[in-house]
């Protein structure tokens, strides 16, 4: 997940702003962050949405 | 969306591309033809393994599976893994968005409609494209091999319906040409 990628998603349910916290990145060839292994917080859900194999998982959590 | 079929059979169904080249080609020449050019800034909604937004040069693709999100992924596409229904991308986000035979599998298709509008900028466009109930390819694909496995769960609707659901999700449909059975429907967000 690019962090241009980033800065255009949201919770899936309540369309707010996620809070990035990053476990593991790589930087690509133009210098930009890419997002290997994190996770995206959504603090008025109370939901931790991750990141793996640099795929964001946004799908809606029961 | 009918997800759990795409999740098991993953490989069964990014194969069928393939296997049936012809049929692929055929309908990625479509939807070329009534793509904007170089456009960077698009999103393909149920974007699968990758096989449409790869060659179509479509940056960003959304998916619920997460088998099919890995195989767009690996074919350098820019992978969410989402519900059409519930698009996790901020209002005004992309100026296009491509929805290719997915419709068929979406548990609310008006409902992902509205969604593919408010993530679209003003004057942004729609491209909706998908097999006909009653149509050709309908007819061949029910009950035969690979294809029929994901096809027999889905909910088939005519050009007709799918253009007024993209009407009262608030589209302006501007092209529509259907050939073979394969509907290619273009509509734009008003300015």
């Amino acid at each position: 997940m690019k962090m241009s990628t980033y800065e255009i998603l949201c919770c899936p349910v309540c369309k707010g702003e996620l809070e990035l916290k990053v476990v593991e990145k790589t930087v690509l060839e133009n210098g930009e962050e890419d997002v290997i292994e994190g996770t995206l917080h959504c603090e008025k859900c109370g939901v931790d949405y991750p990141v793996s194999e640099g795929i964001p998982n946004l799908l809606p959590q029961e | 969306m009918k997800t759990d079929l795409f999740e098991e059979y993953a490989g069964d169904y990014d194969r069928w591309f393939d296997e049936n080249r012809e049929v692929y080609l055929a309908e990625l020449a479509r939807i070329r033809g009534l793509l904007s050019p170089g456009d960077g800034r698009s999103i393909e909604i149920g974007a699968g393994s990758g096989r449409f937004a790869g060659p179509l040069g479509i940056t960003y693709g959304i998916d619920p599976s997460y088998a099919l999100c890995r195989m767009s992924h690996r074919r350098g596409i820019e992978t969410i893994r989402g519900r059409a229904e519930e698009i996790p991308v901020k209002d005004h986000s992309f100026s296009s968005a491509l929805l290719i035979t997915v419709i068929c599998f979406l548990d609310d298709p008006c409902r992902a409609l509205r969604e593919i509008n408010r993530i679209l900028i003003p004057g942004g466009f729609l491209i909706v494209a998908f097999l006909e109930r009653g149509g050709e390819v309908h007819r061949k694909y029910i009950g035969e091999g690979c294809k029929g496995k994901f096809l027999s769960r889905a909910v088939f609707y005519t050009s007709g319906e799918v253009r007024a659901f993209m009407e009262d999700a608030g589209f302006l449909v501007s092209e529509r040409e259907w050939r073979a059975g394969f509907c290619v429907i273009r509509a734009q967000k008003p300015a």
